[in-house]
This record gives structure tokens, sequence and C-alpha cells, in this order.
């Protein structure tokens, strides 16, 4: 029976393609599903599909909101036909109006023996912490399991706030850490998954560039970051497994 | 000894025919058979991309035609990706180097100064004719990736 894992937070920057590129580390076999304006998870390209958000309110208007109706249809064939454990990265201010469509078709996925997870993540930033309640309510709709990532990228969320998120949530933490500026920098450039396939291997590379000590520091720095990431992540990736 | 006499007509006249001679510029250096199947195979590439064909498959269908990487293994999406990448730079690189090179007064406009049409037709499909100072969110990661693989591969 095919799971479905939807990750979503309207409000940019929350760190929402680190948790997919977690869970896609968690996953290494299973398919990525990515609805974004744009295609960010470029390395992950060889086991991904790529849905654009592309309906702008001209198009929408001049259609009757068949353009918008039609927006995902692409996307939720690509669930409807899943095989095995999905990711599927909800892009910001996409969730709205996409995780409706899969409450509308529950149904016939549940037919078809798909059943949906929902990861939400969230930061200490407003904005953030008020889309979790909007999102979870329409992920009570359909979905079997609910899954809350605290991003302390900022500063931790009030527990209360946490709590207030209802006892059918998953709640876990991805811890605020500092990377070396330079590990930074690869992160953003590679994301998590050359941390597991070609870090080691490259550093002999990273210390002729770098220097012996700063290459040791990249290595340990980002070797630690995607275990943190993949920790926070975990007890959805083991709902996903089955 | 006195000085050598140049013959303008001459010149022009030899200058032309060591031109015709020449073979027609490449836009950037031609390193592996993937590369050159994908600078002439790009716009149809970029179509099927758009037609949500994923990289795996292509990368799948140029290795049915024998497209393989240097060490006879298949193509992979990964490698199709940034040979994708990397000739897409070199045709916004190329096309930099025409711009600038119609800016100046001084050079008279040449046939030659133009992309062969399938390179032209991939740019203008792509919506990727913005100066290159406007890269696209997509072509940005990808830049970045092939700059981490070569970080991390090189010899």
């Amino acid at each position: 029976m095919p799971r479905i894992l939807l990750v979503a937070q309207d409000k940019g920057g929350s760190g929402k393609t680190l948790l997919v590129r977690a869970l896609a580390e968690c996953l290494p076999t299973a398919p990525l599903i990515e609805i974004e304006a744009n295609h960010r998870l470029v390395e992950l390209d060889d086991r991904l599909d790529f849905f654009p958000v592309r309906a702008d309110r001209g198009e929408i208007d001049r259609t009757g909101g068949q353009a918008a109706r039609e927006e995902f249809d692409g996307a939720l064939n690509k669930i409807a036909a899943a095989k095995g454990p999905t990711i599927v990265d909800v892009g910001a201010n996409t969730s709205s109006s996409f995780l409706p469509l899969i409450g509308a078709a529950r149904a016939r996925y549940t037919r078809r023996g798909v059943s949906f997870g929902v990861l939400a993540v969230v930061t200490a930033e407003p904005g953030a912490v008020a889309n979790i309640p909007v999102l979870l309510g329409l992920a009570r709709q359909f979905s079997t399991a609910l899954f809350v990532v605290e991003n302390q990228v900022e500063n931790p969320v009030d527990p209360k706030l946490l709590k207030a998120f209802g006892k059918d949530v998953t709640l876990s933490a991805l811890p605020k850490l500092s990377l070396d500026a330079r590990a930074n920098g690869l992160l953003q450039k590679g994301g998590l998954r050359f941390i597991g396939e070609e870090l080691a291997q490259a550093e002999e590379n990273l210390s002729a560039s770098f220097g012996f000590t700063e290459a040791g520091r990249i290595i340990e720095d980002l070797t630690g970051f995607r275990a943190r990431a993949m920790e926070a992540v975990a007890p959805a990736a083991r709902w996903l497994e089955g | 000894m006195g000085a050598k006499s140049l013959d303008p007509k001459r010149l022009q006249r030899e200058a032309h025919k060591a031109q015709a001679a020449r073979p027609e510029p490449a836009i950037g250096r031609e390193t592996t058979g993937v590369t050159r199947a994908v600078r002439e195979t790009l716009p149809v590439i970029q179509k099927l991309r758009k037609a949500q064909i994923t990289w795996a498959a292509i990368a799948a269908a140029m290795t049915e035609q024998g497209i393989t990487q240097g060490n006879g293994l298949p193509l992979t999406a990964t490698r199709l990706t940034a040979v994708v990448g990397h000739v897409e730079r070199q045709i916004r690189r190329h096309e930099d180097s025409l711009a600038l090179r119609r800016l100046r007064t001084d050079l008279a406009r040449s046939d030659t100064e133009t992309l062969k049409a399938p390179l032209r037709e991939a740019i203008a499909e792509n919506g990727s004719s913005d100066l290159p100072g406007n890269p696209t969110e997509e072509e940005l990661r990808r830049a970045g990736l092939d700059e981490l693989r070569s970080l991390l591969r090189k010899d």
C-alpha cells in the first residue's frame, strides 16, 4: 500500500526543502515529487518529478478557474500511480490549494490503496506558526499520520504553541546548528545528498583546496548536520517506510 | 633592409580564403560524445523536460541510442543534468560575448557572429534569452551543484 508523505509550510524560508532532502536521505530509493514555482531539488533529478506551479491570476480569470483546477493534475496523477513510499515537496503558498484537492479525491486514492501523511515545518516566525493549524486542519481530512518538525534555526518555538497543535501530531525538532562558513556554502550548493555519497571520498581534494584542518571541520560539520536533519524527520520516515 | 609593404587587396583576398577554409566555430570545447549530443539536441531535451519527462528517462533514451559516459557506462540523470547545465552556460557566455561585440562600432558585423539555429531555438524556447546577469533560480542551483562536483572530484 503506497504511503505518500506531503511536506508542507506555506511560509517560505522555513527549512521545508531541507527536511525534504533529509527524508530523501532516510529513504534513498523513494521517489520524490516537487510542486514548486521553481525547481530546487536539482541534485535529486534522477529520482524526482518536478511539477511547476504556473497558473497565474490572469490565466485563471481567462479560463474561469479551469487553469487553477488543472494546475495540479500532473502531480495528482503521479501520486495516484505511486508504487511505494513517495515524498512530496509542496511549495510555499501552495498547500492551501493543493491539500483540499487530495481531500476531495480521498476516497478514490483509498480505493487505489494510497494513504497519506503530512509533515509540516514550523519556525518561530509568526507566519509559519500561524500556518500550522491551517495545514493540520486540511490534512486531518485525509491523513493517517501527522508530523510537525520544529526548526529551531532562529529560536525555539513556544512550547505552548507546539502543544496546541494537537495530540494527534508527532512532534520532533531540528536544533539550531552552527556550521563552518565554507561548509554552509557547500550545503547550499549540493543539499544533503553529496554528504552521504561523496564527501568522505573527497577529503583529499578538500584538503588540497582548503587545508587539512578546515577540510576536517567541513566534513565533520556537514556529516553532523545531515545526521541531525535525518533525526528530525525520522518519525515521518519510519511511518513512510511502513 | 627596407620595410616590407603589405598589399591590402591581397590581404583581404587571402584573409577571406583562410576564413572560408576554417571549420565552423564551435561554442565551447567538445569534450565527450555526451556534450556534443546534448549540444546538438538541446531544444529536444528542453521540450521533453517541459513535457515533464524525467531526466532519468531522457538519459535512458540517449543511452539507447549509444550515447554513454566516457567509460561506456549508461548515461545517468545526474551526468546528463550536469552536461545540459554546462552547455546552457556555454551558450549564454557565447551570446554575451556576441552582444558585447555588437556594441563595438569598430567591428564589422559578420554572419559568423550568429548562433547555430538549434541553439538559438533552445535559448528562445527555454526563455533563457535574458542577459547573463538574470539567470533563473534553477540555473543558479545547477551552476552551484556543478561547482561543488568539480571541487569534490577534481584530479
